[in-house]
């Protein structure tokens, strides 16, 4: 990952600078699933992924799957992008989704930026990007 | 023992550069400090202890505060680099007190500087940025689009509009139009309709609703105690002083459901931040309320976080924020002047120096001394809100022309 000031000598997709914590996560993404934690001891839900629950403070946290749903919570159409790599693309869509199973998910919204609404439903799907494979989301069907 | 009632700035020296008149970080934190401690009336070997912020964009070394202490050749007892993000430098100046107070520095030299656009190709900056390495950066966002999501929540939960946020740079550079230094100077005045034509840079974020990159700048301070600062010609005595952080990254923020600090707003939210909390500590220390400052320096580098950080810092009610633009109270001539060097959004961003031109503006005005538009009616009280990284790390200082 470049470190802030540096130029890339070679421009490359992002790739995620992935924690140990995270493995089951980015495994599920591999095989099209959106994984999240789940603390047995407090019922609440845990994400980003963590070794000890930061709400109750135990350990034993379990991963389980979301459905992949949810609505649109924020968004935030990028036009200048960070690096070459992303011109074709621009402009894109980046927001956080609230899951239906209330917890918040930061991701592309695949979509046309004009259509973009706080609340509007939201369905994930997985896209292949190099070596990398990552769950992004799209309206989903009225 | 109130730590409001223990210390003083006095020495103040800043530092500027720009295409024109070129300086590294080094050079323009060099150029400030000699400036301060003349103004200070001491010699550099009575400072005992050197803090800075984190390291200057323009010069990325690890261990910074030792370099430039080694580079002017000053011997410390103590000096490190204060962090939490951006606002360490803020966070720097209630440091500098606690250290006086506990006995172990007598004089304390507090400085920052950078120049980020000068020296290094800013472009790749804005690509590595407070983005969370593994659940945000591979999506591509730029730190506007970031801030882009809170701007996008505001305008949802209290339902404001683009027009608003272009009323709020119109009023940042009403000042910054006539400070020598700010970056958009060169502009004049603006009006609604020249904001609402500058193009997206991330919804719903205009170029004129963000800040821009600046030159160079430094600042330093001269810390002693208020026994030393009798002798001193015009201290600004540090009245308060306080400090908080709620996260690192916007994902982990989201997932914030509780914390202890108060009046956060229903969790999770991205329209409230630890300026609450920072501005809490400073105001209980220095005894004082929202209504005992003259004025106010923040750190809005977007236009929509103006409203935010006057509000979490007790100038208006949480979504209530702009009435303070719309009534002209922040404006020249209003009774609440905000951001009098034009602010982050228009003075610009040097880099890691943005939260010390806002301790300097502050210190220049309750001096009488603006290089700007002066604040007139004699100033004596500066809230000065300092932010770091993603709405995460704030810092708040409140000094006074007024000895407690």
């Amino acid at each position: 990952m470049m470190e802030q000031g540096e130029s890339g000598a070679v421009d490359r997709w992002p790739e995620p600078r992935k924690t140990m914590d995270a493995e089951p996560f980015w495994e599920g993404v591999d095989a099209n699933k959106l994984l999240y934690q789940h603390c047995p001891s407090c019922s609440q839900i845990v994400w980003p992924a963590h070794s000890v629950c930061p709400h109750c403070d135990a350990t034993g946290l379990v991963w389980k799957e979301s459905a992949g749903k949810g609505a649109i919570y924020s968004y935030s159409t990028v036009m200048r992008p960070p690096t070459p790599i992303w011109n074709e693309k621009a402009p894109y869509t980046v927001g956080i989704i609230h899951l239906d199973e209330d917890y918040y998910f930061f991701s592309e919204i695949d979509e046309p930026w004009e259509e973009m609404e706080v609340g509007r439903r939201v369905e994930v799907t997985y896209i292949q990007r190099d070596q990398m494979r990552l769950p992004v989301f799209k309206f989903a069907a009225a | 023992m109130n730590l409001g009632e223990v210390a003083a700035i006095v020495g103040v020296g800043d530092a500027y550069a720009n295409e024109e008149n070129r300086k590294d970080p080094l050079q323009l934190a060099t150029e400030a400090t000699y400036k301060a401690i003349k103004d200070a009336g001491i010699k550099k070997q009575q400072i005992d202890a050197l803090y800075t912020g984190r390291a200057p964009w323009a010069d990325r070394r690890p261990q910074w505060s030792n370099i430039f202490a080694s580079h002017i050749q000053l011997p410390v007892v103590l000096t490190t680099e204060l962090t939490m993000h951006g606002a360490g430098v803020n966070i720097m100046l209630g440091v500098a007190v606690q250290t006086i107070a506990s006995g172990r520095a007598d004089y304390v030299l507090c400085v920052q500087s950078d120049a980020t656009s000068l020296f290094i190709d800013t472009v790749a900056v804005g690509a590595a940025t407070d983005a969370d390495p593994q659940y945000e950066y591979p999506f591509g966002p730029i730190i506007p689009a970031l801030y882009g999501q809170s701007a996008r929540r505001y305008f949802h939960e209290f339902g404001l509009t683009e027009n608003d946020l272009a009323d709020i740079a119109v009023s940042h550079q009403k000042w910054g139009a006539h400070h020598p230094h700010a970056a958009k100077a060169k502009f004049g005045e603006v009006d609604r309709e020249k904001v609402l034509a500058s193009p997206y840079v991330a919804t719903p974020l205009r170029r004129w609703m963000c800040s821009t990159w600046g030159g160079g700048t430094a600042g330093a301070f001269v810390v002693t105690s208020v026994e030393n600062a009798k002798k001193a010609k015009n201290p600004l005595y540090i009245r308060g002083f306080g400090s908080a952080t709620t996260h690192e990254y916007l994902t982990e923020r989201m997932a914030l459901r509780e914390c202890k600090f108060p009046n956060m707003g229903v969790l999770p939210n991205i329209t409230h931040t630890s300026a609450r909390e920072a501005s809490r500590q400073a105001y209980a220390m220095a005894d004082m309320t929202p209504g005992d400052m003259d004025m106010a320096q923040i750190s809005a580098n977007f236009a929509h976080m103006a409203l935010i950080l006057m509000e979490d810092i007790g100038f208006a009610e949480k979504g209530k924020g702009m009435d303070l633009y719309r009534e002209g109270r922040t404006a020249p001539g209003g009774d609440l002047p905000t951001d009098t060097n034009g602010g982050w959004l228009s003075f610009g961003q040097p880099g890691i120096s943005c939260d010390m031109d806002s301790l300097i503006e502050a210190a220049r005005q309750l001096r009488g001394e603006a290089l700007g538009l002066q604040v007139p009616g004699n100033p004596k009280t500066a809230i000065v809100q300092g932010a770091g990284g993603m709405l995460a790390c704030n810092g708040v200082t409140i000094f006074s022309t007024e000895a407690p």
